[in-house]
């Protein structure tokens, strides 16, 4: 068992230019374990692309990658202890939401073991879907899909765990209702998780520390820290107050 | 569905009315009745070495479609993962077999291999593989670059890839290739069987055609007929509407 001190990502310096056109400039931060960081930033601005580069899905320019003390480009893979929920589900039409999960295992792993599906189905337990297991994603709601794309996340136990604006596109009630739960997971798994949102609402009220980041080129503007402790109150004054601070610094950014 | 049943039977009935007018106005050896011709196919498919030409001809169509799908979705798949295979197929292996008609096939095979199921099966094979190279292409291009990328964060391995991702997300092609396969295939072993076997339905077919056995020329051709109709409107339509589905709302949504 590690401390909770323990490094999970460190980014260092990074980097990245598109057609020599620089999208991420000298980013440096770091995650620990059992941390909530939310990097919040106006649209377009290489959130995703930075997410996309710790996940060692696109190469990058300059800079270090570390997860748990590990070199992330040293490897072509992406790393085991990584796990990622993207904006959209990602679901595979053809199968239903228990085989949706039992996916990872199957791409993982040669054979699926009879404690593996006991995770699968612990995983779909843990995300409200148990009764659902059978439902093909045509048949469950953007909630619910994105339910199942976080349990077979979740299977894999990642260290790391990187999620893409995973709730946008939900209507208000599914979203605050999925952010406590994605919180409650969390904080039972206590995993670093790296929350990428244009939302300053949601980064206020998730987070541990905000990553406020600029326009592109992109770099740190600020680093909030939030000691509130949990359960929250949602839409405080105060957060009210340093939502709309928040969102006058994008407008200047971005006009 | 009552209401689309009608104008279908009546449009049934019209053709086989004005076959019967025709045949009998004619009154002539080389046009039978519609009721000579459906009375000759039953003796023809109920006669006791009938039903053997009929699954020998289906073993053949089977075979070769099976046979021309594997070649075609290799082929296929080689031009998306290897350079030095793509200009062959694209350059070469595509054009001589979209070309070159497929009675040409047929002659050269009966050349080579003379009369056994080696010519027919070979002619399906040639006629159907240009289906799935098509289709593995087109399919290959509209792939949902965000399922690979979903699916490179559980596994680095290209075989799972293609097993679990890449090749379901296929299907849909496939089984539109399948079926154009298959209705291709039907035609095509005709004159396959008429030159290069001894057996079959095609054979059968041309030995009525030199005993100058009109009724018999009218029975196997609408057993043809009959079985291209079972096939698409039986089994194809039946599995698109079933299985399809969960591939089609993906396509919708997208």
């Amino acid at each position: 068992m590690e401390s909770p001190g323990t490094e999970a990502l460190r980014v260092e310096k990074l980097t990245k230019s598109y057609n020599h056109l620089p999208v991420l400039k000298g980013i440096t931060f770091s995650v620990y374990r059992g941390e909530l960081v939310c990097i919040l930033g106006p649209s377009g601005c290489g959130k995703t692309t930075l997410l996309r580069i710790v996940s060692n899905l696109i190469p990058y320019n300059q800079g270090k990658i570390s997860v748990y003390g590990k070199d992330v480009s040293s490897s072509q893979a992406h790393p085991q202890n990584i796990g990622v929920v993207f904006q959209e589900p990602r679901l595979l039409p053809w199968r239903n939401a228990r085989n949706n999960v039992r996916l990872h295992f199957e791409l993982e792993a040669d054979k699926v073991t009879r404690q593996d599906e006991d995770v699968i189905d612990n995983a779909l337990t843990l995300v409200g879907l148990s009764d659902f297991a059978e439902a093909f994603p045509y048949q469950l709601s953007g909630g619910m899909k994105q339910r199942v794309a976080l349990a077979r996340t979740l299977v894999a136990d990642p260290q790391l765990l990187l999620m893409d604006e995973p709730l946008t596109g939900l209507d208000v009630h599914t979203r605050e209702e999925l952010q406590d739960e994605i919180i409650n997971i969390w904080s039972q798994k206590g995993m670093g998780l790296v929350w990428v949102t244009h939302d300053p609402n949601e980064a206020i009220y998730l987070a541990d520390r905000v990553i406020v980041l600029s326009d592109r080129p992109t770099v740190i503007k600020a680093v909030l820290e939030f000691p509130t402790p949990r359960p929250r109150r949602r839409n405080t004054p105060q957060a009210k107050e340093l939502e709309e601070k928040i969102r006058d610094f994008f407008n200047h950014e971005t006009h | 569905m009552v209401k689309r049943a009608v104008p279908v039977i009546v449009s049934i009935a019209a053709f086989l009315g004005i076959w019967w007018a025709v045949a009998v106005y004619n009154d002539s050896v080389l046009m039978p009745t519609p009721w000579e011709t459906i009375s000759s196919f039953f003796k023809l498919i109920f006669a006791p070495t009938g039903w053997q030409h009929v699954m020998i001809t289906a073993y053949r169509v089977i075979a070769g479609t099976l046979l021309g799908a594997a070649a075609g979705i290799l082929l296929g798949l080689a031009t998306h993962y290897n350079r030095i295979a793509e200009t062959i197929v694209k350059a070469v292996i595509f054009p001589v077999l979209q070309s070159i008609p497929v009675l040409c096939w047929t002659l050269i095979f009966v050349l080579w291999f003379g009369l056994n199921d080696m010519t027919p099966i070979l002619t399906v094979v040639v006629a159907v593989a240009p289906y799935f190279i098509i289709n593995v292409w087109e399919g290959m291009g509209e792939l949902d670059t965000n399922l690979i990328e979903m699916a490179h964060t559980h596994t680095e391995s290209r075989m799972k890839m293609l097993r679990k991702i890449i090749m379901p997300m296929l299907y849909p092609y496939l089984f539109a290739a399948t079926r154009s396969s298959f209705m291709t295939a039907w035609k095509k072993i005709i004159p396959a069987e008429i030159f290069g076997a001894t057996s079959g339905m095609g054979y059968m077919l041309a030995i009525s055609f030199e005993g100058y056995r009109i009724n018999n020329v009218f029975g196997w051709t609408i057993a043809f007929a009959l079985i291209i109709i079972a096939f698409d409107y039986g089994v194809f339509s039946y599995t698109d509407r079933k299985f399809m589905r969960k591939w089609k709302a993906q396509e919708q949504k997208l």
